[in-house]
Order: structure tokens, then C-alpha cells, then sequence
């Protein structure tokens, strides 16, 4: 065998296994396309129906009667659904509010006590989050019953900032924890107070995260049925609470007018979220600092 | 006092829970000095810089600068300013922004901050770059900001910490001799930690050789290269052959007796005792070698194991009986006709000047006297 020969070998093996695999590949890979656009349309159809329908001009849901928009301008004129939207809006914007706010503070707080502590408060955390909601649905009813607190709106949104405070804080500690922390240390060297450096520096550092976690705050809470349902009063009613309970006089295109609109609401806030927190580490300035 | 210092350490120690980082660590630095904190990784020369700065507080010890306790005083209230390792400037301003930020912290009025900036960035020769994001900016230009953005604030003392260390060979060679004059034109005490030996002989007027937290060495760049005075300093900075035995006497005056078979001369003045035990330091520079001419060699004899072009300089290992390898450094432009290239294999003499032979104590000793 001459010597030229000898050498080529190994490459020649080498594509051997490569289209050796590549042979595998596209045997799988079909199944493996189907398989999952099975599973999308599985997910995704049952949401177009109601979209679709949302425009269809017949009283009877599963009958088509042309293209029409009316249902939208018949559940914003009902008094009832209003009232509930208004709810929701208030409910998810102070939830957010609050929730942003204590889990940034919870999430600073964390990046500086000792690690027994820090290990305490991380399983308070994710237990909140992998906590059924129903349970904590079911707790927040009992306490609240318990300690005499009237259900109401304030009740509904004690019991969403607990589950959100979690969620910002995981978002902000992810954010921290890619952050530079001698840049602190920069700004106290060149004479910033603790308060001007959080303020002018790590602040603006976080807004992203910030942010997101505010809007995933607004999304998670204005969607949310079971625990607006155990823990609202008389008054109380939020959007999907009063949907629900539409549902039981059974479906009318108004429900689906109405499960049209939160949808286009939090898509948009998540779409918002999502393109912040794809700003992360790109130095992007969200706020002047002045 | 009939000296003023601008910084001042006494006896300052740091433990970081039981580890010792720093220990009664005791310095004294001038006004308008480049002085150099050098030493390997973990000798505590960045946890020194730091207590300096006022990151981190001293366990036992007083640090003085310009004279006041700064014992209490916070980072922010400390006239020192840092440039640090990564430079650490703030992503989300621009160059002009970062300058600016210390003169904005104590409320100097807006025209006065932008003639400042101007004046801080051409210094730095970074003028039509104000806008700019510093991920826009080189590693060079970046560091340059750092400098302004701290040097803008008049410091007593700007602390460096490895400001060069993540630049490329080139870059860093010109950023030392820029560093070097910028330093002369401000006039401002640089406190610069590195540990390449090569830096801050280079830069600096005073180094400060530390080694596990303690202070091995103080001096000139000549003086620590050139008269170490411990064997960490003399392995540390630079290269050397070590020879330990016992001082002894002979006809000739005192000698080092190496391993009871070689004896080496020492030069006059050396302070040795008979008796005691020390270390023999040469440099490779001063070693000089000549092939063996005569059929009866005297003195110092060894065949080249193996040689190493350097560039500039050729690195020879030489076998040497009871000695063991001793390596010699030749300069290439010395080579011509009448002292040939040396092969390995060769026999050669092997000889230094007196006064290249540095006397170390023997390390346990060392300790021992410093400790009573």
C-alpha cells in the first residue's frame, strides 16, 4: 500500500461514521418533526378556536355565522365585566408593584448575609414556587379566615405578592449574580455613598431584570384563577373569576371575546418581558442617571 | 515627625477567618513615589491594596494616609482612588460619564466636570471618544479610562492592582513606560501591585517584595535585583543558581564549603562567620564559560547538558560534579570567532567575579532571627 494511501485513512473513517450517523438522522429526524408539531397543534388549536370564534357572528358557539368584531363591544358595555377587568388591573398593577419592590429587596438582601441564612431563605423561595397553588390557595383562605381579614381585593393581592415576590427575586438574583461586583466597589472608591451607588449604579444594572420580573408580575396575576378565587369577597370579582363563572350559564361568545383579550394583554407584557431580559449584559440604559 | 508619608502601614495584619493574608506588614511610602507591592499570586499584596483603599479592614495594625488614621473611614470618604484589575467600568455609561463620576459624587459644577473630563481624557489621549460604551473600547483604551476616570479625582495615592495584567506583551510594555511618565507629570503617589518582577523593575522607584503575607525585601529595582537579601528574592526576582553550605576557613580567607567537595570563594566583606551555614546565590548573566583549554583544568569545570536560544540571550545547563546543573546566560552579540556558540557535550570552565556571588542566610535560620 503506498504511503499516500495510509494517511487518508483516518479521514476516510472519519466520514464513514459521520454519514453513518447522518443515515440515523434522517430516519429520526421526521419522526421527530411530526412528533413535535403534533404536540404544538395539541397545545395551540384549542386557543385558536377561541380566538377565531371570538369573531364569529352567531349566537351559537360552534356554528360559524360570518366575520364580525361586536362580541368585544358587547362585553365592554356589560357593566359586570368591566367592573371585574378593572379589578384585574388593579389587582396585577399593585401586585407587581409590591412584588417588585420587596423582591429586589429580598434579592439584595440575599447577595449579602452569611450562607446558612442564605441556604433558609432559598428553600422558602423555591418551596413557594413548587407549592400546588391550590394548597396555597387553600392555606391563604384558612389564615385569612382565620386571623378575621375580610376577603376583598386586598386579600387577592396579599396572596399574589407572595407567589411573585419569589419569581422577582429569582429574576433579580440571576442578574446579580452576572454582575460585576467590583463595580461597587468603583463607585464607593470614587466617593459614592452606599445610597449613590445603589442608586447610580447598581440599580441601573438590574432594571432589566427588574422590570421583567414587574411584568411577569402583571401577567402571572391577571390570568390567575385559582387563588383570586379562594380569597376574593363579594365585590372582588377579577376577570377570570367572572369568566368562570359566565361558563356556568354555559359558553357565549362573550367568554371568548373577553379570553381573546387577556390573551393579547399577556402576550404582549410576556413579548415586553422577554425582549428586556434579552437586553441583560448588553449594557443597554433603560433609565437616564442624573 | 521629621518625615511626612503619604501612606503609612505599622504592623498591619489581616486574617481572612484563620488564614493569615497579611502580617504585621510595616511601610512607609513616600510622596511621589512609584512604589511596587511584587510577589506570586496569594502573598497578600492585593489584600494590602485593599486595606489601603478601605475594602477591607485590617485585623490588628494602624494605616495612616497622608498622615490621618484611616482606621473606620469608608472607601468613599478616603482620598485614594483605584484602578482595578478588569478596570470595572460602569457598562451603562459612556467614556465621559465614567470620567466624570467621582467630580459628580462631590458636587463639582457641571462646566467645571466637562473642562475636567477634556482635560483627564487627553491626558490619556482618548479625546473623541467621550460617547463611547466601553465595550466599544480596546483593553488599551479601556484601561486608559480607568487611569482617568481615577486620576481626575487628584488622589493622594493611586492604587493600582495588575492594571496591565490582562493586555497582550506588546501592549503592556508600551502601557509601563506610559504609566511610568504619566506618574512623573501628575506627581501623584502610585501604590502599583503585580507579580511580574519584570514590571516593576521596570516602573518603579521602590519595591516592596512580599511572600506569604509578609515583607520579604525593600528597595530600589538595583537593590532587590542586584543584592537580595533573602533566597525568596533572589529565586523570585530574576534566576539563580544556589549553592548552600557551611562557611569555612582556608588559606585564601573564607570559603563556602558545598556538599564537603567544592569550595567556593567568597568576596571580601561579606559578613559571613566560620561555621555558619548560608546560601550562595549567582546569577546566569554573570556566569561566564570558556571551553577548556588546557589538558588539566583548574577550577570549576562542567559539560554543557543542553543549550536554549532566548532571543537576545542563549541559555546554557551545565553538568557540573558535586554541584550539580548550573545555568549560564550568554548575550547572543557577544558571540563572534574568538568565543564560539557552545555545543552540548562540551567541557567548560565556569567562572564569576567575586562580588557576583550573593550571600544568602540559610531560610530556617532566617526565621529564626527574625523571630527573636
Amino acid at each position: 500500500m503506498k504511503a499516500v494511501e495510509v494517511q487518508e485513512l483516518p479521514r476516510v473513517a472519519r466520514r464513514a461514521v459521520l454519514e453513518r450517523r447522518r443515515g440515523l438522522e434522517s430516519i429520526v429526524e421526521p419522526w421527530l418533526r411530526l412528533h413535535s408539531a403534533l404536540a404544538y397543534l395539541f397545545l395551540y388549536i384549542p386557543i385558536g378556536v377561541v380566538i377565531i370564534y371570538a369573531f364569529n357572528d352567531s349566537r351559537l358557539v360552534s356554528v360559524w355565522g360570518g366575520f364580525t368584531t361586536h362580541w368585544f363591544g358587547d362585553a365592554l358595555r356589560d357593566v359586570t365585566i368591566v367592573r371585574s377587568l378593572e379589578n384585574s388591573l388593579l389587582v396585577a398593577s399593585m401586585n407587581a408593584l409590591l412584588a417588585t419592590v420587596f423582591g429586589l429587596g429580598a434579592a439584595l438582601a440575599l447577595q449579602r448575609v452569611g450562607p446558612r441564612l442564605r441556604l433558609f431563605f432559598n428553600t422558602l423561595i423555591y418551596a413557594t414556587l413548587v407549592t400546588p397553588e391550590v394548597v396555597v390557595a387553600m392555606a391563604s383562605l384558612i389564615f385569612f379566615v382565620r386571623v378575621g381579614v375580610p376577603l376583598g381585593l386586598p386579600t387577592i393581592i396579599a396572596t399574589h405578592v407572595v407567589w411573585n415576590t419569589s419569581v422577582v427575586t429569582l429574576l433579580v438574583r440571576a442578574r446579580l449574580a452576572g454582575m460585576d461586583r467590583t463595580l461597587e466597589e468603583a463607585s464607593f472608591d470614587l466617593g459614592a455613598t452606599p445610597w449613590g451607588t445603589f442608586r447610580q449604579v447598581t440599580l441601573p444594572l438590574l432594571i432589566p431584570a427588574v422590570v421583567a420580573g414587574f411584568l411577569v408580575s402583571i401577567t402571572f396575576s391577571f390570568d390567575d384563577f385559582l387563588l383570586s378565587f379562594f380569597v376574593s369577597g363579594p365585590g372582588s370579582t377579577t376577570l377570570p373569576v367572572k369568566i368562570f363563572s359566565m361558563l356556568r350559564f354555559g359558553v357565549s361568545p362573550i367568554t371568548n371575546a373577553l379570553s381573546a383579550m387577556i390573551l393579547a394583554f399577556t402576550l404582549s407584557v410576556v413579548f415586553m418581558a422577554q425582549y428586556l431580559l434579552r437586553q441583560e449584559g448588553r449594557g443597554v440604559r433603560l433609565v437616564r442617571v442624573r | 515627625m521629621p518625615e511626612s508619608w503619604d501612606v503609612e502601614l505599622q504592623g498591619v495584619t489581616k486574617y481572612f477567618g484563620s488564614v493569615v493574608a497579611v502580617e504585621g506588614l510595616t511601610l512607609r511610602i513616600q510622596s511621589g513615589q512609584f512604589y511596587s507591592l511584587l510577589g506570586p499570586s496569594g502573598c497578600g499584596k492585593t489584600t494590602t491594596l485593599r486595606m489601603i483603599a478601605g475594602f477591607e479592614h485590617p485585623s490588628q495594625g494602624i494605616i495612616r494616609i497622608a498622615g490621618q488614621d484611616v482606621l473606620g473611614i469608608p472607601p468613599y470618604r478616603r482620598n485614594v482612588n483605584m484602578v482595578f484589575q478588569h478596570y470595572a467600568l460602569f457598562p451603562h455609561m459612556s467614556v465621559e460619564e465614567n470620567v466624570a463620576y467621582g467630580l459628580k459624587q462631590k458636587k463639582v459644577s457641571v462646566p467645571e466636570i466637562a473642562r475636567r473630563v477634556q482635560q483627564a481624557l487627553a491626558m490619556v489621549q482618548l479625546t473623541g471618544l467621550e460617547r463611547r460604551r466601553p465595550h466599544e473600547l480596546s483593553g488599551g483604551q479601556q484601561q486608559r479610562v480607568a487611569l482617568a476616570r481615577a486620576l481626575i479625582n487628584r488622589p493622594t495615592v493611586l492604587l493600582l492592582d495588575e492594571p496591565l495584567g490582562a493586555l497582550d506583551q506588546k501592549l503592556r510594555k508600551a502601557m509601563q513606560l506610559e504609566l511610568k511618565s504619566l506618574q512623573r507629570t501628575v506627581g501623584i503617589t502610585f501604590i502599583y501591585v503585580t507579580h511580574d518582577q519584570e514590571e516593576a523593575l521596570t516602573m518603579s522607584d521602590y519595591i516592596a517584595v512580599m511572600n506569604a503575607g509578609r515583607l520579604e525585601q525593600l528597595g530600589t529595582a538595583i537593590e532587590v535585583y542586584e543584592r537580595p537579601r533573602t533566597r525568596f528574592v533572589a529565586d523570585f526576582i530574576g534566576l539563580s543558581n544556589f549553592f548552600r553550605g557551611e562557611v569555612i576557613r582556608s588559606e585564601g580567607g573564607l570559603v563556602v564549603a558545598v556538599d564537603r567537595r567544592m569550595h567556593l570563594a567568597l568576596p571580601p566583606h561579606s559578613g559571613a562567620r566560620p561555621g555558619q551555614r548560608i546560601t550562595v546565590a549567582v546569577r546566569p548573566e554573570k556566569v561566564r564559560l570558556a571551553p577548556v583549554s588546557s589538558d588539566a583544568p583548574s577550577g570549576l569545570v562542567g559539560r554543557v547538558a543542553s543549550s536554549t536560544y532566548l532571543g537576545e540571550q542563549t541559555e546554557y545547563r551545565v553538568g557540573v560534579n558535586g554541584l550539580g546543573t548550573i545555568i549560564a546566560r550568554r548575550q547572543n552579540s557577544e558571540i563572534d570567532s574568538a568565543t564560539p556558540r557552545l555545543a552540548a557535550g562540551e567541557l567548560v570552565q565556569l567562572s564569576w567575579a567575586l562580588e557576583s556571588s550573593l550571600i544568602l542566610p540559610e531560610e530556617g535560620v532566617a526565621s529564626h532571627e527574625r523571630e527573636g
